[in-house]
């Protein structure tokens, strides 16, 4: 076990890199002497490659759903001619207005004819 | 010396087979999606934890990547642009669901019946998948207790053929930062796994 309180910790840091196999040829080695000799590092190291598994199996999909039939039902869709989506035909306000002024002004003539005045 | 390694065999032909992608060739497409395919929807579930939300995300997934194709230059490799793509779709997924009422009160994992059962063993007696399947959710709870950069590192790592420089290129953060983030994610997921006597 190392002495050193605070190099604990850079072994630490140094194990995780080590279980993903990041460590450079001679970090690596070193490491590897070490884990040798001391067994809480080991202990560490066996805890660690653990926390992998568990939380590996417990994220992993129990099952993959086929890719080819996947790859098939996009392939369908992307080829088929986009149609767009149907344009709603909204009557706008102005045409609204427009359309009151005309029936106003359509009685307001007949009121008048009816009175004579044109 | 020649280099007619496997790799560099398989390399190239992914790479004529993006070209094709982008010239527009459906067939080229279509053999790009069966390959990433397992990728992508594992990336989606690992993040999501619900498989029909997962096919979701990575039916949009690929449908962006074909528009996208052409933008594609090959600065990044296809496997960490299309992982990318998909991680950020995840990720909008996640955030999208945590703001609604039905996840809030946690009912989501029981939406479909199937949700994360494991396969059943004909070793394992119905008392020990039911212990089995406890632990899987716990487990997935402490990861989903985690910081979002720790998540999200964890969840790259705990697929095999990504790299150290694969995620840090995925995660767009220099490499130092992976390993980093990773030794501290397994420091806090060992420490919650010891207080809950599960190592």
């Amino acid at each position: 076990m190392s002495l050193l309180p605070w190099k604990k910790n850079d072994h630490l840091r140094d194990l995780s890199d080590y279980i993903d196999g990041q460590l450079d040829s001679q970090a690596s080695l070193n490491l590897s002497e070490q884990l040798v000799f001391d067994h809480q590092l080991r202990q560490s190291m066996s805890d660690y490659v653990r926390t992998d598994e568990l939380v590996g199996n417990a994220l992993t999909p129990t099952s993959l759903p086929d890719a080819e039939s996947f790859a098939n039902a996009l392939i369908t869709e992307l080829d088929s001619p986009e149609t767009p989506p149907p344009r709603q035909r909204r009557i706008q306000p102005v045409l609204w207005a427009s359309f009151g002024l005309l029936v106003t002004a359509g009685i307001t003539f007949a009121g008048l004819k009816r009175r004579g005045v044109v | 010396m020649p280099d007619s390694t496997p790799l560099t065999v398989y390399k190239d032909q992914e790479a004529e087979r993006i070209r094709r992608a982008v010239d527009g060739d459906l067939q080229a497409f279509r053999d790009l999606v069966v390959h990433y395919h397992p990728l992508a929807y594992s990336m989606a579930y690992k993040v999501l934890d619900d498989p029909q939300d997962a096919e979701e995300v990575v039916q949009d997934a690929f449908v962006k990547i074909h528009r996208a194709l052409s933008g594609f230059r090959g600065e990044a490799s296809c496997k960490t642009w299309i992982s990318r793509i998909v991680l950020r779709l995840s990720l909008n997924r996640r955030r999208d669901r945590s703001r609604s009422s039905w996840h809030r009160l946690g009912l989501h994992g029981h939406q479909n019946p199937d949700h994360a059962q494991p396969p059943i063993t004909a070793e394992q007696t119905p008392e020990a998948q039911c212990i089995a399947q406890q632990t899987r959710q716990r487990i997935r709870e402490l990861v989903d207790e985690l910081p979002e950069p720790l998540r999200q590192v964890v969840v790259l790592n705990s697929f095999e053929d990504l790299s150290y420089e694969e995620i840090a290129q995925i995660l767009e953060i220099p490499l130092g930062t992976v390993g980093s983030r990773l030794h501290s994610a397994r420091k806090k997921l060992l420490g919650r796994l010891r207080r809950l006597d599960l190592i």
